[in-house]
């Protein structure tokens, strides 16, 4: 059969992987179809109301300056910012916004509607074509077939997915929503390996049946950051959220109808999240705490409808209700939705590419949650490289890739295709080693020459990002003059710190452990830097900066162990290599060796299961 | 294919005469050589042989026992042959050559081990043991190193190791998942976890000193004027040791050596005799560097015979004055840092070994506490407890970087996985096997 039509790439799916990759691959020019089983849902925030968060900030940050939407599409529809983690150090704060989300949809899906080069089709793919190890056509449920030279699946949670509430089954990607079956069926023909997966999300309620008054109030931060140096006029709302505790009653009804989730009869077979758990999981892995708190969000603006975080479930929706009941504030909720649990195929990532295109087959590029992942932002991070790496393939050109020690993107990367995750994957800032470099307040600065190489950044958000790295260097020059010990020991004593005798680098007064770079305002003639940019992005420069000072040695240290371990990262190992050579081996670690063939020595080092003497023996072999 | 590319042959006992020397031959073509050098006679793997091997051109080198292992029931885990001959400089010479005109080359330093590590049959630290227990020099040494062999040294690492991810894993948490302020008390949790692995580590480390000196002994230069009874002392030590000493040859005619055992410490006495007879402007400049035997000493014994003798070298290292002959002179000298002995009878000779005892803190050692022995295993314990003890000091400050602890507490446990081979890059490993004496 020949295709009825034909386009250079087809992304499936059009959630948040999916739009990146398709917005992207316009910019380049790319005739791209994005074909989704319900166009109005494009862009659609399935879960919390939220993006960013622990190291997520750090993921949309970096986006931004590599050609993203999500960065920009956030400031446009964030209801508050606030960066989480201030009492730890500087390189660990991650920015977080709370979201309009029918704003963030329209705007979105808007943005799609508008690109010249996208085709938005209403189906729903079945089938991928391959030829000679690669993909030609990808063929729908109405039969049709559509011609291409690549396809980035990025399914969601929709492949073969299944909800729970109770003990009630249906067959569904998201509530309402048709689940997406024969992807995996023709994947696993071509030769793919997958596995099964679980997430949840919680019940929204009825925004007019809470009794607000007795609830606590969560605002953002009075000084917000924005997302995108592409955000012009930055007027951040701040509308807050509320918190309350779960009681010592929510936790009895839970116990005694803990029988009735599916997670705990073996009804549900997928793994979930371990650092996100359901409410019944965490009465019973917690026994010993007797509350829980919750934070109620509203998903968009005066709205009705509210999201409970911290209370993901899948028990009977009248269980949730009772529950829910049992806690300050709600004692006369009622529903809008209940919460569930959703089961869905994925393919196990160590199939790919660093460029998140398949080793097995051509063209074929995976992104998102059909990868192993969990979070708006890790899915849209990932679509974006694929869509970056499509364009390369069709045009033969060398492709992208980012390292870990470049960004958390590179972290996520790497670790799904060398660890194969067994739950759902989200980022976490310890999983980056080298977390102290790849801090949110230099994402731009850091990644401006990568994304200047992609071609697609615009124009705007580059020459900002260049302003910032001036006005950085502008105040880490001014920070290197001498005040007098007199002046010194004004700001000295106001935070108890040891005054000193002789003349001090303002630098130096800064690196005290009290001393913050609000403390040495007056000295710094900021004026003209708060005239250069807007006051959001003016607080992230001043964040850098105090961490560039304050955490200078150690990133040195950082910088050093980066240049030592590149040397493994650079000691490639050839696609045909022969593992069974290698009989010393664990044969455990031959299998995953010869599964995953790891592009290079630092990839192989980093598979699970590999021990230290097969990388010893492997490098020896490989120095041959 | 268990076996590497490359057929190798070396000797694997010293050169020189002695009573029987051993030839290994490692790799694929080893049966096939030595089937050659046996004139066809098949040699039963597993079973020693009394086998004549030939010469090339027929002639009969000699009459050895060869035993034959297949792989991967050998030492290095490759078809291996192990030839013991007579121990004769010339034979051994003749064997090798006659492999290497059947197609094996020599044998690079520490080749053998290498093998054994890439097939799996030992673990870095065993590697390296092995290496040490080749050279250790008393049967104390040769336990302890057989007790790293078996890995008591990683058993020890591994506690301080996981002590050290537990208080990693806690921080962590900290910073990536609880949504709660950080307490002053989960500072000081986190601080005294890591204080036990700080003493663990140390514990660790202290054994280094002690690991080499029972491996590498520690060396005794005997400095003085001619006459003044160097050689005398030495001839009683080593009189005094019988049982357990032989007089080695110097390796210049001036330099005679000798060993003895103290408390399982080989110590080396090297007499330096006729180096200082000559310039006398030297022995006027307090510290002394241009002699090579002083500059790698541990100790010096300066021995002197005039009791008026006012000035005394002094030296880098640790050393002792030793005023001997003291049975001829009727004063002695009023100075408790100086020995008063008679080499000749031995009078307080004792005293003076005892002395040594104490100045290099020679103390008995237990045989059950694994010990570090190469420089790079003390490297790497030395830059873990640095890391260490930085992040201690952090959790000790007000409000420190959670961050930074955790950096300094993964560059800790990096350290230890160096020092266990885990992500040993390449030179590392190169270093370690070339320290290996041939052979082996």
């Amino acid at each position: 059969m020949k295709p009825s039509k034909s386009f250079t790439v087809v992304v499936c799916g059009a959630g948040h992987a999916g739009i990146e990759a398709a917005l992207i691959l316009n910019k380049f020019n790319i005739k791209t179809a994005l074909v989704t089983i319900d166009p109005l849902a494009t862009g659609r925030m399935s879960c919390n109301p939220a993006i960013g968060g622990l190291a997520k900030g750090q993921i949309v940050k970096e986006m931004d300056v590599l050609g993203g939407i999500m960065p920009y599409a956030t400031d446009i529809s964030a209801l508050q910012y606030k960066i989480l983690n201030r009492s730890k150090g500087k390189s660990v704060w991650s920015p977080r916004a709370q979201v309009d989300k029918r704003k963030y949809e329209s705007f979105v899906s808007g943005l799609v509607g508008s690109s010249q080069n996208i085709s938005l089709i209403k189906g729903e793919v079945v089938d991928v074509e391959v030829a000679n190890n690669s993909v030609v056509a990808v063929i729908l449920r109405d039969g049709s077939k559509i011609g291409c030279s690549a396809t980035i699946l990025t399914c969601g949670t929709f492949l073969n997915g299944l909800l729970h509430i109770g003990q009630k089954k249906i067959k569904a990607g998201r509530m309402g929503e048709n689940a997406a079956e024969g992807i995996t069926e023709s994947l696993l023909r071509i030769g793919f390996r997958s596995g099964r997966l679980k997430t949840g999300t919680p019940p929204r309620l009825d925004a007019k049946t809470v009794e607000w008054n007795s609830l606590s109030l969560a605002p953002g931060d009075k000084k917000s950051i924005p997302f995108s140096y592409g955000t012009e006029k930055f007027n951040p709302k701040n509308i807050p959220c509320h918190t309350t505790y779960t009681s010592s009653l929510t936790k009895k009804i839970i116990e005694q109808n803990m029988h009735k989730s599916p997670m705990f009869s073996g009804d549900v077979s997928g793994v979930g999240p371990r650092y996100c758990p359901s409410i019944e999981d965490k009465v019973h892995r917690f026994s010993h705490h007797d509350k829980h708190m919750l934070y109620l969000e509203p998903e968009w603006t005066n709205s009705n409808q509210i999201y409970v975080n911290g209370f993901s479930t899948s028990l009977p929706e009248y269980v949730q209700l009772k529950a829910l009941r049992s806690i300050k504030g709600l004692s006369r909720v009622k529903l809008l939705r209940p919460g569930y649990a959703v089961e869905y195929d994925f393919i196990l990532p160590s199939q790919l590419k660093s460029t998140l295109e398949t080793k097995k087959i051509k063209g074929l590029f995976l992104a998102g949650q059909i990868n192993g992942t969990s979070g708006y932002e890790e899915a849209a991070a990932q679509g974006l490289i694929a869509g970056i790496n499509a364009k390369r393939v069709v045009a033969n050109e060398s492709r992208f890739t980012l390292k870990r020690s470049e960004a958390y993107i590179g972290v996520m990367i790497d670790d799904l295709i060398t660890k194969d995750t067994n739950e759902p994957y989200r980022m976490f800032t310890s999983r980056a080693e080298y977390r102290l470099i790849l801090r949110f307040s230099n994402a731009h600065t850091r990644l401006l020459k990568k994304g200047l190489a992609i071609g697609a950044v615009s124009e705007n958000i580059a020459s900002k990002s260049k302003e910032v790295i001036a006005c950085i260097e502008q105040i880490k020059d001014k920070l290197k003059e001498k005040i007098s010990s007199s002046e010194a020991n004004i700001v000295l004593r106001q935070k108890k710190e040891k005054t000193i005798e002789a003349k001090s680098s303002l630098e130096n007064i800064l690196k005290r452990p009290n001393i913050v770079i609000s403390d040495l305002k007056k000295h710094l003639n900021t004026d003209q830097i708060q005239e250069r940019v807007n006051s959001g992005v003016y607080e992230e420069i001043m964040i850098e900066v105090e961490a560039l000072i304050k955490y200078e040695g150690y990133i040195k240290r950082q910088e050093r162990q980066i240049l030592k371990i590149s040397k493994s990262e650079h000691i490639r190992i050839p696609e045909e290599f022969n593992y069974s050579k290698l009989k010393s081996i664990s044969n455990e670690g031959r299998e995953k060796l010869t599964n995953i063939k790891p592009e290079n020595l630092g990839q192989a080092m980093r598979i699970s299961g590999i021990t230290p003497a097969d990388i010893s023996i492997l490098s020896v072999m490989l120095s041959k | 294919m268990m076996n590497g590319d490359a057929t190798f042959v070396a000797p694997a006992t010293p050169f020189g005469h002695s009573g029987i020397a051993v030839v290994r031959l490692n790799g694929p073509l080893s049966k096939e050589i030595i089937t050659k050098l046996a004139k066809n006679i098949l040699v039963e793997p597993r079973t020693p042989k009394l086998t004549k091997l030939y010469s090339k051109n027929g002639h009969l080198i000699d009459e050895c026992i060869v035993t034959r292992f297949d792989a991967p029931a050998s030492y290095t885990g490759d078809d291996m042959i192990e030839i013991s001959c007579h121990g004769n400089p010339i034979l051994v010479e003749n064997i090798i050559k006659t492999i290497n005109e059947c197609g094996a080359r020599l044998a690079e330093p520490g080749e053998f081990t290498k093998r054994a590590f890439i097939n799996g049959k030992l673990d870095l630290l065993q590697a390296e043991a092995i290496g040490a227990l080749i050279k250790s020099k008393s049967s104390t040494a040769a336990r302890i190193n057989q007790q790293t062999l078996n890995g008591a040294l990683s058993k020890t690492l591994k506690i301080a190791r996981t002590t050290l991810i537990d208080v990693s894993a806690k921080i962590e948490h900290s910073i990536d998942i609880s949504e709660l302020e950080i307490l002053d008390t989960f500072y000081k949790e986190c601080a005294s976890q890591i204080d036990i692995a700080i003493s663990l580590t140390r514990d660790i480390l202290s054994t280094f000193k002690a690991g080499k000196m029972l491996n590498e002994g520690i060396r005794v230069v005997i400095t003085g004027k001619p006459n003044s009874g160097k050689s005398t002392l030495i001839n009683y030590l080593s009189g005094s040791e019988k049982a357990i000493v032989s007089d080695i040859p110097g390796t210049t005619r001036d330099t005679v050596e000798s060993e003895i055992l103290i408390d399982g410490v080989p110590i080396r006495f090297i007499d330096t005799a006729g180096i200082h007879t000559t310039d006398d402007k030297i022995e006027k400049i307090g510290i002394r560097k241009a002699n090579s035997e002083i500059e790698f000493a541990d100790l010096v014994l300066h021995l002197f015979d005039n009791p008026k003798q006012n000035e005394l070298p002094k030296y880098e290292c640790p050393y002792i004055y030793i005023l001997n002959k003291s049975d001829l002179h009727k004063k002695t000298m009023n100075k408790n840092s100086i020995i008063h002995i008679s080499a000749k009878t031995g009078l307080n000779v004792d005293y003076l070994l005892k002395t040594i005892k104490k100045t290099m803190s020679i103390n008995p050692v237990s045989t059950d506490t694994p010990y570090l022995i190469s420089q790079h295993q003390n490297i790497a314990m030395v830059k873990s407890l640095k890391s260490q003890k930085a992040a201690y000091k952090l959790l000790n400050r007000l409000n420190p970087e959670m961050e930074i602890v955790a950096l300094e507490l993964r560059e800790a446990i990096d350290a230890i996985d160096v020092l266990m081979g885990k992500t040993s890059p390449d030179d590392i490993l190169n270093s370690i096997f070339s320290t290996l004496c041939v052979g082996k």
